[in-house]
């Protein structure tokens, strides 16, 4: 994967860049701004990853000259403007994700799955979605596994058709949170585990085969068999 | 100042000039009026006509005012209420105009007989009617018409009716009256009225002028000294300045305690977050200086390294929050949306947490739709932070309960826990931003989730009030619902 860092901060542009290089990747750094946005107009990247503060031209405005150059590559702010007013603008901007600094590599990874995911698989209308011998059907919101009717609650229902549409992807704790329960921030409850563990017994019960794997300090993943 | 009295003169001449022109032009008028109601369809015997006329004005009239002489051809008077001789002669009494040098003439005159003379253009302007209508001022010939009294003498008009002459005369008294009384106006009256004016105008300015100096100067001195606890006297009345002055004092008040607050918070900042920073220093500190350390000895330091760090950048997202709700730039992003569904969403969140620790937390909306305009998310963290204070200062096996109902166009979210509440004196406070109760000191939070919830009221314009819930604590914010909607 080709991936374009425009970050301004020495420090955490290593971090990020040695983090992909270990796992394989191509990542190429700019401090500045116009730089970036140069590189950036080639559209010769797969995902973008933009700091919002930059010298010379700031990420906002990078975001919307790309989109405004109609190159649609993948793009994330990476940024330490957490308020929620900064995330809206973020993705007003043409943004696809907005991940707060610090954030943890295992974080930043997933997201660039998931946008990169999305980018790659454009979302169609689809009734159904087959994953092994689980399948789970959008319109009568019912999943079945091995011909078995499973009965979730809606959140449970929401929570395994996101694991499923991005499934053997990695769904952080914040993703989920995001996108399952609409909240922006961490209650720091175990309201995640304990849905995931009820999800758990209700798909993997009858000793059949674990669909839902914990990934160690990264989230969870649907497993495709 | 100088320009002020000139423009008072000029305007004080041309009304006392406007005033006596206007009092000639009315007795001219006056004069004409009685002449043509004398002299007009006199009939076949007009001689006859006249004398009964006059003889019928004369007794209604009185002699110091208006005089009527009638004399015929040959110069007898027939008909007069002027009690001496008067010769009406061609030659030196009618005028057939007031040109430059009749009015010479008749100055001549005067100079002879020391007697006033009215010669004024403007008395013969319109009566250039005929060889036999004129006008004349009386005081000139008082020689021959001999005035009564104190009289200054008569203005008139002398015509021919037929083989007779009449004149019609009114005395200079009654328009010298006129006179006197403008210019005792325009002279007198006006000038102090307008002298009055002017002191008082000083006076005002310059207690104007005493009043802005004391705002302007305690400004001055906040502004030299940044002492922003003073505050501007209110010395006059109930009035624009200190109306002026409350608007300036209320405005310190409010920049006082921001300050004050950023002091507090810095403060508070230097104290919570010093605290931990120090701990972590201290924590790879010792790490790194023992020899003896083992690899899992320096991993456990690093993973302390972390958990400290991780709750300083939570603290600091959270001062973050509470400054940018503050701010109160998300009202743009307000909309109605349904509050059941938020409260649902915390019973689910925090549901299983509860139980895990032995709480019972009940959550309960009075309807299914109720409709708050406001910010969702804001509103979400809200509720999070109420019940997650409870969890973290409550205690053992707590009994929360977390309701929301609508009443008279208000919406009212309460929460009541049976904990260990809030001390009296700790009461007022537990909304500040870093304020734990001495009781709280030792619980986990950084001080920061009830003034979240505190700003999130603010920014909906909802009233919150905390009180002891005997025991526990109760706290419950009225929205005004619906009166918010644009």
């Amino acid at each position: 994967m080709k991936v374009l860092l425009i970050e301004d901060d020495q420090e955490a542009a290593n971090f990020v860049v040695s983090s992909l290089s270990q796992l394989g990747h191509q990542a190429e750094h700019h401090v500045d701004g116009q730089a970036g946005l140069v590189a950036a107009l080639s559209g010769d990247y797969d995902v973008l990853l933009v700091d919002r503060r930059l010298p010379s031209l700031d990420g906002l405005s990078i975001a919307r000259r790309l989109r405004a150059a109609d190159i649609k590559t993948p793009l994330i702010f990476l940024t330490t403007m957490d308020g929620i007013d900064d995330r809206v603008d973020g993705l007003d901007a043409g943004a696809d994700d907005y991940l707060v600094k610090p954030f943890s590599f295992s974080e930043l990874r997933a997201r660039m799955d998931a946008v990169m995911r999305r980018f790659e698989k454009h979302p169609v209308p689809t009734e159904s979605i087959q994953i092994g011998d689980l399948k789970i059907d959008l319109v009568k919101r019912i999943a079945r596994r091995g011909g078995e009717d499973i009965h979730l609650q809606p959140r449970e229902f929401k929570l395994l058709e996101y694991l499923a549409r991005n499934a053997g992807q990695v769904a952080t704790r914040t993703m989920l949170l995001e996108q399952v329960w609409g909240i922006n921030f961490d209650p720091k409850t175990n309201i995640i585990e304990s849905h995931i563990s009820r999800l758990r017994s209700k798909i993997d019960g009858n000793d059949q085969e674990p669909m839902i794997k914990t990934v160690r300090g990264a989230g969870y993943m649907l497993h495709a068999f | 100042m100088l320009g002020y009295f000139l423009i008072a003169i000029i305007f004080l001449w041309m009304m006392f000039s406007y005033i006596s022109t206007t009092v000639w032009r009315n007795t001219e008028t006056h004069i004409d009026w009685k002449y043509e109601a004398l002299t007009s369809d006199l009939g076949p015997s007009p001689e006859s006509e006249i004398r009964r006329r006059i003889s019928s004005y004369i007794k209604t009239s009185d002699p110091f005012a208006e005089i009527y002489i009638l004399q015929d051809r040959n110069g007898k008077t027939v008909e007069t209420n002027y009690p001496y001789q008067a010769i009406l002669d061609d030659d030196w009494i009618v005028l057939d105009d007031f040109d430059e040098d009749s009015c010479e003439r008749l100055m001549a005159l005067q100079n002879e007989v020391r007697l006033p003379l009215q010669c004024q253009d403007s008395i013969h302007e319109e009566h250039d009617e005929g060889p036999n209508l004129g006008w004349f001022s009386i005081s000139s010939i008082s020689e021959i018409l001999p005035l009564p009294n104190e009289t200054e003498g008569y203005v008139g008009r002398v015509g021919k009716i037929g083989d007779y002459k009449l004149l019609v005369g009114r005395s200079l008294d009654l328009v010298d009256e006129t006179r006197d009384a403008a210019s005792f106006l325009t002279l007198i009256i006006i000038p102090i009225s307008l002298l009055m004016a002017l002191l008082v105008g000083l006076f005002v300015s310059r207690n104007v002028r005493a009043r802005l100096k004391v705002i302007n100067d305690r400004c001055n001195e906040i502004e030299t000294s940044g002492n922003l606890s003073l505050r501007v006297p209110d010395t006059g009345p109930d009035d624009e300045y200190s109306i002026l002055t409350s608007h300036v004092n209320g405005m310190l008040g409010r920049l006082d305690k921001a300050v004050q607050n950023i002091q507090a918070v810095s403060d508070d900042l230097a104290h919570d977050l010093r605290t931990p920073l120090a701990r972590l220093k201290y924590n790879f500190e010792t790490a790194l200086s023992k020899k003896s350390s083992t690899k899992v000895d320096l991993q456990t330091a690093l993973q302390k390294g972390l958990d400290e760090t991780d709750s300083l950048l939570e603290t600091f997202s959270a001062i973050l929050r509470v400054s940018q709700i503050q701010t109160g730039k998300r009202k743009t992003k307000f909309q109605d949306f349904n509050l059941s569904d938020t409260i649902d969403l915390i019973s689910e969140i925090y549901e299983p947490q509860a139980q895990e620790n032995g709480h019972d937390l009940q959550c309960h909306t009075s309807a299914d739709d109720m409709a708050l305009f406001g910010d969702q998310e804001m509103i979400t963290q809200m509720l999070s932070n109420l019940v997650e204070n409870s969890f973290e200062h409550g205690g053992q096996n707590l009994k929360i309960k977390l309701s929301a109902k609508q009443l008279d166009g208000q919406i009212i979210i309460a929460l009541a826990d049976n904990g260990n509440g809030v001390s009296q004196e700790d009461l007022p406070n537990i909304f500040d931003k870093f304020y734990r109760g001495d009781k709280s000191r030792q619980n986990p939070g950084n001080g920061l989730g009830l003034s979240i919830v505190k700003a999130v009221a603010d920014l909906h314009d909802a009233k919150i009030t905390a009180r002891e819930n005997d025991p526990g604590l109760f706290v419950e914010i009225i929205f005004q619902s619906t009166s918010q909607r644009p």
